[in-house]
């Protein structure tokens, strides 16, 4: 079995690229972008608090039956993180390596804020913060975000860049369809989804995760016109956002397929 | 992803970039064609009339007939002061191209040499000196132009024009899987400059011979040849041009049907 440290992406290694939040988005990065065989782009959005083993578990199997046959890019922040028997701990983010891994063609990659300063222990492990989580290994190429050489940024310091980079891929590298999926999540995650309806991306909220995914869907169910007018949504918004069970892998499998992120 | 005149025609997007910048922009227009392979078209018009210069149009646009990838070029047009006449210049040919070959993206690449000038009835003037005996404008037929300058108050020299087209295939290549074809046609100094740093890369080079000048030059220099074996020699018509790039895998298909890709075959010995 791999340590939780072993590279699986492509060829063996993770492309590392690092960019200054106020800077332009890097084209090597948006390039890698490129390599999926087909020109679609799902965000992943979320987190895993509240969630044991078994609800991992699930997570990982839902998301390997819905994306079957996906052949796009598939993102998410890029971190990791172990259990304290030193086991990979599962979380939102080991998602699109496996996606990646189960459909050739597809490419995963990740975006992630410099909160400190990242720092190289044991044997010259690259560790991100002082709790020891690490970048993604399974992905083919990592944008790590700074603000500045000496400065930091909070968790959500990557969100503008990589929704610059979604829409720069479709505005100019022929992407067809954009998505965001969320799985639980806290405050970073509800203003992604807003944001992600905003955009106009394809957004599916799946229920019975927990947290901000949870709560917006709630409140969306209760009194759709409501939460349009709450968050100032543009008038299409809800043709364009779906909720889906955690239970029901097909029914995200169908909406990826209908909104042409598959192609079957 | 272009707007297009009354005429149907695409207008041309604008992009102005800072010497050691990258446009992200720019370089995603190119991966949005069908193809992941990319032809940088250079080289020069030097001694050549106007009868030579259908005959370069022609041998162009029939070779790559049906080409849906990336094309690279130098984005400008040149027009006579006396009559206002379109002169012949390599730069023509992707415009001739694009009408065999309509799912090619064509990009051009300025150098910004001198103040920009809008000018009625010609456009936007690059380059064009009183005791010049023409303009150069930016090609009016083109999806994308990247206008390439040191700063706001500092132009860069001509040669801008071919490292940043290097850059630009570098991470095509490097960050998106593409392959380049690098083809040269007549040309002088700053030619001579792109095709050795091609070929000292390791990239494909096709030189036209009988084209005239550096190409003409160093297609009969055996020595440069037995050194570079990437780079490849194509007679003057457009049976011998197709069927070198054909060579070179420009229009591989592969086995699971997938249209991008481009198979270095001078790389396994075909």
């Amino acid at each position: 079995m791999n340590s939780p440290y072993s590279v699986t992406a492509p060829g063996g290694k993770v492309r590392l690229l690092v960019m200054d939040a106020k800077e332009g988005l890097p084209s090597a990065f948006a390039l890698l972008g490129t390599t999926a065989h087909e020109k679609v782009a799902i965000r992943l959005a979320g987190g895993c608090k509240g969630m044991g083993p078994d609800d991992k578990a699930q997570m990982m199997a839902f998301f390997k039956e819905a994306f079957r046959g996906y052949v796009g890019l598939v993102w998410s922040g890029a971190t990791r993180q172990t259990t304290k028997a030193g086991a990979i701990d599962p979380m939102v983010t080991d998602v699109p390596g496996i996606i990646a891994a189960e459909n050739q063609g597809c490419v995963a990659l990740g975006t992630v804020p410099r909160v400190e300063m990242m720092t190289l222990q044991q044997e010259s492990r690259l560790v991100l913060d002082q709790y020891g989580t690490f970048p993604n290994p399974s992905m083919l190429g990592i944008l790590v975000v700074q603000n500045g050489a000496d400065g930091s940024l909070d968790w959500d310091g990557d969100v503008k860049t990589y929704a610059a980079l979604m829409n720069q891929w479709r505005d100019c590298g022929g992407f067809k369809s954009l998505g965001l999926i969320s799985w639980n999540g806290g405050v970073v995650t509800k203003d992604e989804i807003i944001m992600s309806i905003k955009q106009g991306w394809v957004t599916v909220l799946i229920t019975g995760t927990g947290r901000a995914t949870d709560e917006l869907a709630a409140e969306l169910k209760a009194d759709d016109v409501a939460f349009g007018g709450k968050y100032n949504l543009p008038a299409t918004w809800a043709t364009m956002t779906h909720v889906v069970p955690k239970t029901d892998p097909s029914a995200l499998h169908n909406i990826l397929a209908s909104r042409g992120f598959i192609i079957e | 992803m272009n707007d297009q005149n009354h005429d149907g025609r695409v207008i041309p997007s604008l992009y102005m970039q800072n010497k050691g910048e990258s446009s992200i922009r720019f370089a995603l227009r190119l991966t949005s064609a069908p193809s992941r392979v990319v032809v940088r078209i250079t080289g020069g018009c030097g001694n050549m009339s106007a009868a030579d210069a259908d005959g370069m149009y022609d041998l162009f646009a029939e070779a790559l007939k049906g080409f849906d990838g990336g094309i690279l070029f130098g984005g400008t047009r040149m027009i006579s002061k006396e009559g206002g006449k379109i002169l012949p210049s390599v730069t023509e040919i992707p415009t001739r191209i694009k009408i065999r070959a309509p799912d090619a993206v064509i990009l051009g690449v300025v150098p910004r040499t001198s103040e920009l000038k809008l000018v009625p009835g010609l456009g936007m003037v690059v380059s064009g000196e009183s005791g010049a005996a023409y303009d150069s404008i930016i090609h009016p037929n083109q999806e994308a132009c990247l206008l390439v300058q040191q700063s706001v108050d500092t132009g860069v020299e001509w040669e801008a024009e071919y490292r940043v087209c290097l850059d630009i295939v570098k991470n095509l290549r490097d960050y998106a899987n593409w392959q380049s074809v690098l083809i040269s046609y007549n040309g002088g100094s700053v030619t001579k400059k792109e095709i050795l740093e091609t070929a000292e890369r390791g990239w494909p080079v096709v030189l036209v011979s009988g084209s005239g000048r550096v190409t003409g030059e160093l297609a009969e220099d055996n020595d440069f040849l037995n050194e570079h074996p990437n780079v490849l020699v194509a007679e003057k018509t457009s049976e011998s041009l197709r069927g070198v790039l054909a060579k070179l895998g420009v229009w591989g298909v592969s086995a699971e049907g997938h249209r991008n890709t481009f198979k270095f075959a001078l790389a396994q010995g075909a």
